[in-house]
């Protein structure tokens, strides 16, 4: 009998024959059994600011041990890091990091968090979780950028030890995702509300692509449903899209509609809506009550903060966020 | 340029190239397995 397999991690759900490869590029059956090939071999390794992820209430000012492996559970056309994510981990130069040496290396960097970014870390999940794991012991936060596309028991085993996650919102529709990035909009909106149950901090991500996914009434759609599933006080970041990739063919996003997108969902009650990927003062956080700003940035600097034991200094009113 | 001087400039070509492609294999991952923890078999 043939000695076939599925992979359970994300809603492509490989099934793989002896030597095949799964659609992330990241694993393969041997003899029968499922395997990573990434374990411990980052292709990218940085010290960022934790804004950079982005996460604008969650620890700022800090830095993030980031890593990522090669490949990806989506193929998504505007990928930005589409030259890791879309290749194989044979074709990435690596480095030999075991979770030990990320946690020592964020300890001598004196970052507050590891992220897992970059890429899609459902990819190197294993890697991910013994590392998650290390760092809760050594008080080191842990944080992922995540397209959100993982099933629900991965999710919940690493929820134990995530401290923090942005999930990219990609768009509002299923012919987007279908089209546009090759997987489903359904299984992206389980996971948040997932997330939100197992008490993680979450933040959101939506890219603007112009003519794709700028559509005024799907972006309002899109806010009605966060604040109805997740509540009023998830950060939503709208993120301005610049050609990449596949996508050459598009403008970057205009401001105007990045500045409509943040008014919509300001209007459909969300509290904290950024603009990204631009100069702009809708990437400071503002007081929902007194309107005062509260964290000045620039670009990825912190400016100024004046949130104190996670409340307005002007008028005392609670931030939510994790700010110790 | 003398004998003696061409000599040395092809061996130390030589020896940069090695060296370039040896950093090159460095960088290159041999292929490591770590059992997966989400799968099951297929009957």
């Amino acid at each position: 009998m043939e000695k076939i397999v599925q992979c359970e991690l994300c809603p492509n759900g490989c099934i793989l024959g002896p030597g095949q490869r799964s659609r992330c590029r990241t694993r393969t059956n041997s003899d029968g059994k499922l395997y990573s090939l990434v374990y411990g071999r980052p292709c990218a390794v940085h010290v960022d600011p934790i804004e950079k992820k982005p996460f604008f209430h969650f620890l700022p000012g800090t830095t993030a041990f980031s890593i990522a492996t090669a490949g990806c559970v989506l193929a998504c056309k505007f990928c930005q890091n589409w030259q890791i994510s879309q290749s194989k981990p044979e074709d990435t130069d690596t480095y030999d990091l075991p979770p030990a040496k990320v946690i020592s290396n964020a300890l001598a960097y004196r970052c507050a968090s590891i992220a897992y970014t970059y890429t899609e870390p459902t990819v190197f999940y294993e890697y991910m979780y013994d590392t998650a794991l290390a760092a809760r012991k050594e008080r080191v936060k842990n944080t992922m950028h995540s397209c959100g596309y993982i099933n629900e028991r991965p999710l919940r085993t690493l929820s134990k030890y995530l401290d923090a996650a942005n999930i990219d919102l990609k768009a509002f529709t299923e012919d987007f995702y279908s089209n546009v990035c090759g997987g489903r909009l359904k299984p992206v909106l389980d996971s948040l509300v997932i997330l939100k149950e197992e008490g993680i901090w979450l933040e959101i991500t939506n890219l603007v692509i112009p003519t794709l996914n700028d559509d005024a009434k799907k972006i309002r759609e899109m806010c009605r449903w966060i604040v109805d599933k997740l509540g009023r006080d998830v950060p939503l970041h709208f993120s301005r899209f610049f050609p990449h990739y596949r996508l050459t063919n598009l403008p970057p996003t205009p401001i105007e509609t990045l500045e409509s997108a943040r008014k919509t969902a300001l209007d459909a009650g969300v509290r904290f809506a950024y603009i990204g990927n631009i100069r702009h003062e809708a990437e400071n956080t503002y007081c929902p009550n007194c309107k005062k700003v509260l964290i000045e940035r620039t670009g990825y600097v912190v400016k100024g903060n004046h949130v104190v034991n996670g409340k307005c200094r002007y008028c005392n009113t609670a931030i939510p966020g994790v700010w110790n | 340029m003398s004998r003696r001087d061409f000599l040395k400039t092809v061996g130390a070509g030589i020896l940069a190239l090695l060296l370039s492609a040896a950093v090159d294999a460095g960088g290159k991952p041999e292929q490591h397995l770590t059992e997966a923890m989400f799968w099951r078999r297929v009957e």
